[in-house]
């Protein structure tokens, strides 16, 4: 099971984004739990966060992510302003599972 | 442009984020938040009430008796809207604490007695006036709440606190943590309320009122003050950044009490209402479809547009968009970084701000009324609701839709054609 969590000012429009990418691994026969949620509730969320992919409009919060869970083992990206805009779940679980290889390569 | 991207990403957005970021502006928007619910819930028994329908009054007279609504003004708002200052006190000294990783809500319940301490109370009735639990008070409420949580925090992070031996459950022990930093908080609370005493003022609230919330709430909700804080929460997006949630950290306690004191008048029937610009202001008729006014941008893409790029954004943008999220348009089509398409991003909100305030100023337009409504409200049906029922509110809501359409109209024009012109591979990015 690969978790993947997205985050976003409130998780309101990080939630379509969910939706898009869980029927992607739906038809690829991926096993995988994709939550989105606010900035807030990011640390209650850590122990089932493989990979966690920031939408565009908290990219500031990068760095400060990357320090606080990188060393936990999760693998931190922002998700590219295109994708997310035209809601490309395809390539943001692309994004997804390249990350986690590397993280397990690592 | 670049040298002046350079410049924004390398000096403005990180003055910004450490801004919104900010542990004590973080505390009291997290805080106030924990009043929400109750403020769209006694909203919506204010508007259950006041339905300004004649035919549903004069059923509602009939059925239940003249005063059939005073329950909602005398028992439902009053433990709800009219509680807001008792929720901060609370909330605001809860999550500050919380956020330096100590326990905050024992130092929550510190702020709710020195908060009461510092309200009068009448010894003749042996009752505080209920008006002081309100917006009244929330600026007090959120000093009282900020200085009480820091004054917690170093209290137990310094450990100066009362020690058991290790044989004690942590359980017992940790109850005593809360001993010294609430004689402290009561103690300090009591001399800050005989030193107020002795001035003219009579009681820390009336001394804030007069000092810090009279001035801090004419600049907030004045024309330019107001103007410049959209501004900002634009070109912000402009960039990317999620300026809506960083404007509105730092505005959000003027802007609600400005709601809030409407709504005080509204109550008490005034004809013209204190504030134009108010918390419901910004959110129900400046978002239009999410900040930028988009929707009549999501509306053209939906109906005129000829190439597919846009077609598609259309259909994927229009339902988020009427419940004014706007991510898909904004990151999609793109505006962010797109110096033609932030032109419009930037102008329509701004116009509309120009037109919307006018119209209220001049009183053609009502203002409004006070009630809090979710932000994600559906256009239209916000600016019947937020003005407390009254049509005028719709159609303020429509001119500025129209105007946001007109201003945005050359710029998507072209911007279709020059994607209908990449589909057909006549031009190249």
């Amino acid at each position: 099971m690969l978790y993947i969590t997205l985050l976003c000012d409130n998780g309101m429009s990080t939630s379509m984004m969910v939706q898009r990418m869980e029927k992607c691994a739906k038809e690829r026969g991926l096993e995988t739990d994709i939550a989105a949620i606010s900035v807030k509730a990011m640390k209650e969320r850590m122990a089932h966060t493989d990979v966690l992919l920031l939408g565009p409009q908290v990219r500031y919060l990068l760095s400060k992510m990357k320090a606080e869970y990188e060393p936990a083992g999760i693998a931190v990206a922002d998700i590219p302003p295109m994708d997310y805009g035209r809601m490309n779940g395809e390539s943001v679980l692309d994004l997804a599972l390249k990350l986690s290889k590397e993280r397990e390569n690592s | 442009m670049k040298k002046f991207k350079q410049f924004f990403e390398e000096k403005f957005i990180p003055v910004a984020t450490r801004i919104a970021n900010q542990r004590h502006i973080l505390a009291l928007r997290d805080g106030i938040i924990l009043a929400m619910p109750l403020l769209i819930i006694g909203s919506l028994f204010i508007i259950i009430a006041d339905f300004p329908v004649e035919a549903y009054q004069n059923f509602m007279l009939g059925w239940l008796g003249e005063g059939w609504n005073d329950f909602v003004w005398n028992d439902i708002v009053v433990a709800t809207i009219s509680l807001i200052s008792v929720i901060a006190v609370f909330g605001v000294a809860k999550s500050l604490v919380d956020s330096y990783d100590l326990d905050g809500t024992p130092a929550g319940v510190v702020a709710l007695a020195s908060f009461f301490i510092l309200l009068p109370l009448d010894v003749d009735s042996w009752g505080w006036n209920a008006d002081l639990f309100g917006s009244g008070n929330l600026f007090l409420a959120m000093i009282v709440a900020l200085l009480i949580g820091e004054l917690y925090r170093i209290i137990v992070k310094k450990k100066l606190v009362i020690k058991l031996p290790d044989s004690v459950p942590p359980s017992i022990s940790n109850s005593f943590v809360a001993l010294v930093p609430a004689a402290a908080a009561i103690i300090l609370s009591i001399i800050v309320k005989f030193i107020f005493r002795a001035t003219p003022y009579g009681d820390a609230g009336s001394f804030i009122t007069a000092v810090v919330s009279a001035p801090l709430t004419i600049a907030g909700t004045s024309y330019p003050g107001a103007l410049f804080a959209t501004f900002i929460e634009q070109l912000l997006w402009s960039f990317g950044i999620h300026g809506s949630s960083i404007v509105t950290a730092v505005m959000e306690p003027i802007w609600l009490n400005a709601n809030l004191e409407n709504l005080a008048a509204f109550q008490a029937g005034a004809a013209t209402l204190p504030h134009i610009i108010t918390q419901t202001f910004i959110e129900n008729f400046m978002w239009i479809g999410g900040s930028g006014a988009t929707l009549p941008v999501v509306a053209y893409m939906l109906c005129f547009a000829r190439s597919k790029t846009l077609k598609d954004l259309g259909r994927l943008s229009i339902a988020p968009g009427i419940f004014n999220i706007n991510e898909p348009v904004v990151f999609g089509l793109p505006i962010v970084l797109n110096p033609f398409l932030i032109i419009p991003f930037i102008l329509s909100p701004l116009v509309i701000f120009t037109v919307s305030y006018a119209g209220m100023a001049l009183n053609i337009f009502p203002r409004m009324a006070g009630v809090s409504i979710p932000w994600t409200t559906p256009y239209l049906i916000s600016g019947y609701l937020a003005t407390g029922g009254k049509i005028g509110g719709v159609l303020l809501q429509l001119v500025n839709f129209v105007i946001a359409f007109v201003i945005w109209l050359p710029f998507i024009r072209s911007w279709d054609k020059r994607n209908v012109a990449l589909e057909q591979g006549t031009v190249t990015e």
